[in-house]
């Protein structure tokens, strides 16, 4: 049977109507004006060079959980995805649920930056973050989100120094670089990541943009403008697409040396899975995480496909190893409904479990 | 160019009022065989000259509106194509289903191979916005110099021996910089021509995924009732012909070679703009990158001393 259903009328009438949502979306454009992420107050505790922490202001005050929880995010993209707005923020719901949310922001790295290496992100930097919260609440240990890249940081950092992490949350985080479904990570391999560094100093975010984009260029340069059509009419969710958009193509530079060690290391050679990672002189030994540890990846997630998480339950030291697979993208884990009802809610259960 | 809300929405009902004219027209046009009522717009493709001509006028700037405005010509441009062969298949019998069938087929048949993935301008598009920041080119200055080189085998061995002169004199240097540079050029120009093959495949494979998805829906009694579900279909089949070519080991290959060239035609020139700052007295990118790493080592240095002194947040 011939699947085709379609009349010459009909045709005319979708480029129609297709052209008039164009039209009414000029008006919606035209009114909007800037579109701000952020949804919860917060305060700067700490600052050194471009990065800042934050410590997010409580939304209640009973029921909090007396250790609190640092999130660190990638150095890709901007940490304001876990908090875009009221209702696409992981940190709001965290903050409701009684969990105390101090946030690292990386800030964006120039020219100066240039030789920040993977030493200063993880035993410097991330380091002096985690010892101003352990001070702050005259705590030996805390709880540690890492997301992403960060999620990567926060194991290293977990398994170089232990005794300063309480429990460890991991979320769409990679630790096996090369899997077979893993484009990104293959699109590496014949590259020169020293030429490319020698030459560019800093990665510049519009490389990470292209790439990115290039991973599914059907949807992510077409249909998604299309769908975007469908929406133009309704101004809310003209602005979530804005807001989001805008977080999208937010990519600060990348500190040339940790792009140069990052990209040689963990993509290249595959040492936090394999073994033999140092950084900065120290041993990467995933063993060592013998904290409680909370891995959440997300089933349908193509830049960290859940196959790169799933092997941290075998390398890690603790007994105490609990998986949460969430249906999802990596985009979607962050900003869909789904995940504002499922996510926070399982982190916070699963910390007050164990403190 | 803003508008005040009055004159947006008067603009806004005088060119939907246009447009439905326009539409009319078309059909018309459509259905009566060609007439001269495209009204001088871009008589091979009025449907997105439609959606330019509506972003031209509203003076919407770029971003979010140059996808809108790129993917909304795509879009359209299917929706045409593919009427405009069904109007010239069909006889007005009782097969339409079959004349769409053959206008769809018809529309594949010309996507196949083609590098833009037949209506999609976008990707190859994009990579070259991106190469001509990279090396600090205008767009043309990059299409210009991608097409140089198309003479003749002869003119390019000319051109190879002459690169293969050695150097010398006063401005030797000069001279072995430029060499290398051309050397580094004509390498990423055929990284480049291997990128845009490896893409231009991509439409053949889709072609081919989209066929067999139609006749999948055939088969199961499925209906394709609108552009938009026509659209969706390319998309998914578009997708799964592009992750088979981007996960085999040529493309990996392709990939590496056309980003590693074009990090040496980076600094090949980057080598003989540094030339020019330093005979004008300004500060390179070495000296700086010297500095900063004077700096970072002076400080990494400076921690290590005060932990060592018990003094450091690292102590």
């Amino acid at each position: 049977m011939n699947p085709f259903s379609l009349s010459p009328d009909r045709v005319l009438e979708e480029a129609v109507t297709f052209n008039k949502r164009l039209a009414s979306g000029f008006e919606t454009l035209s009114g909007l004006g800037d579109v701000e992420p952020g949804s919860c107050e917060k305060d700067a505790v700490y600052s050194e060079d471009k990065l800042v922490l934050y410590r997010y202001r409580p939304l209640r005050e009973d029921n909090r959980i007396g250790v609190p929880l640092l999130i660190t995010y990638a150095l890709v993209n901007r940490p304001y995805v876990v908090d875009l707005q009221p209702d696409r923020s992981l940190v709001r719901a965290m903050l409701e649920s009684g969990l105390d949310v101090y946030l690292i922001d990386w800030g964006y790295p120039d020219g100066a930056d240039r030789f920040l290496g993977l030493d200063d992100y993880i035993n410097g930097y991330l380091k002096r973050c985690v010892d101003h919260v352990r001070a702050a609440h005259e705590l030996d240990a805390i709880n540690l989100l890492g997301i992403c890249q960060g999620g990567t940081f926060s194991m290293c950092f977990a398994a170089l120094y232990p005794e300063r992490v309480r429990n460890l949350i991991t979320m769409v985080a990679p630790v096996d670089f090369q899997t077979p479904d893993n484009l990104l990570s293959h699109w590496t391999q014949d590259m020169d990541v020293d030429l490319l560094v020698d030459t560019l100093g800093n990665i510049p975010g519009e490389m990470l943009n292209w790439t990115y984009l290039s991973l599914k260029p059907f949807r992510l340069t077409g249909q998604k403008y299309l769908g975007l059509v469908d929406i133009l009419e309704d101004r809310k969710q003209t602005e979530n697409f804005l807001r989001m958009e805008k977080w999208i193509f937010d990519s600060p530079d990348q500190a040339g040396e940790a792009f140069r060690e990052f990209t040689r290391d963990f993509y290249q050679k595959n040492l936090l899975m394999k073994g033999g990672l140092e950084i900065g002189g120290k041993k990467v030994d995933l063993s060592k995480i013998t904290m409680p540890v909370l891995n959440i990846y997300a089933t349908e997630d193509h830049l960290v496909p859940p196959d790169a998480s799933r092997p941290l339950e075998k390398l890690v030291g603790t007994e105490d190893y609990t998986a949460v697979e969430f249906k999802g993208g990596h985009i979607g884990i962050y900003v869909s409904s789904r995940a504002q009802r499922q996510v926070p809610p399982a982190i916070h259960d699963w910390i007050a479990a164990r403190v | 160019m803003p508008m005040s809300d009055s004159n947006t929405s008067n603009w806004i009902n005088d060119w939907q009022a246009l447009q439905r004219q326009y539409w009319d027209a078309w059909g018309t046009t459509n259905r009566d065989g060609p007439t001269d009522s495209t009204h001088g717009q871009d008589a091979e493709r009025p449907w997105a000259e439609s959606v330019d001509a509506w972003w031209r006028a509203a003076g919407v700037p770029d971003g979010v509106a140059r996808n809108l405005s790129a993917q909304g010509r795509s879009f359209l441009d299917m929706g045409q194509d593919v009427l405009r062969q069904f109007t010239e298949l069909d006889s007005g019998g009782a097969d339409a289903a079959q004349a769409w069938s053959q206008a769809v087929q018809h529309w594949l048949d010309h996507a196949r191979g083609d590098q833009d993935w037949g209506w999609w301008t976008r990707p190859f598009g994009d990579y070259q916005q991106f190469a001509t920041h990279m090396l600090g080119l205008s767009q043309h200055q990059y299409e210009e110099l991608l097409a140089s080189g198309d003479g003749e085998a002869a003119v390019r061995e000319q051109l190879e021996r002459w690169l293969s002169l050695p150097a010398f004199g006063y401005t030797r240097e000069i001279q072995e910089d430029l060499q290398s540079l051309i050397r580094a050029w004509l390498a990423h120009r055929a990284a480049t021509e291997a990128y845009r093959e490896q893409l231009a495949q991509v439409g053949t494979g889709a072609a081919e995924r989209m066929q067999a998805r139609i006749a999948a829906m055939a088969e199961a009694g499925e209906k394709i009732s609108s552009l938009r579900q026509l659209f969706d279909l390319w998309v998914d089949a578009g997708e799964e012909a592009y992750s088979e070519i981007a996960f085999s080991p040529e493309y990996r290959r392709i990939y590496g070679d056309l980003v590693n060239t074009m990090m040496v035609v980076r600094q090949g020139i980057q080598k003989m703009l540094e030339r020019k700052a330093r005979q004008n007295g300004l500060p390179t990118r070495t000296e700086l990158d010297t500095a900063h790493a004077r700096i970072h080592e002076l400080r990494r240095e400076m921690r290590e001393l005060k932990a060592s002194l018990g003094q450091g947040d690292d102590s």
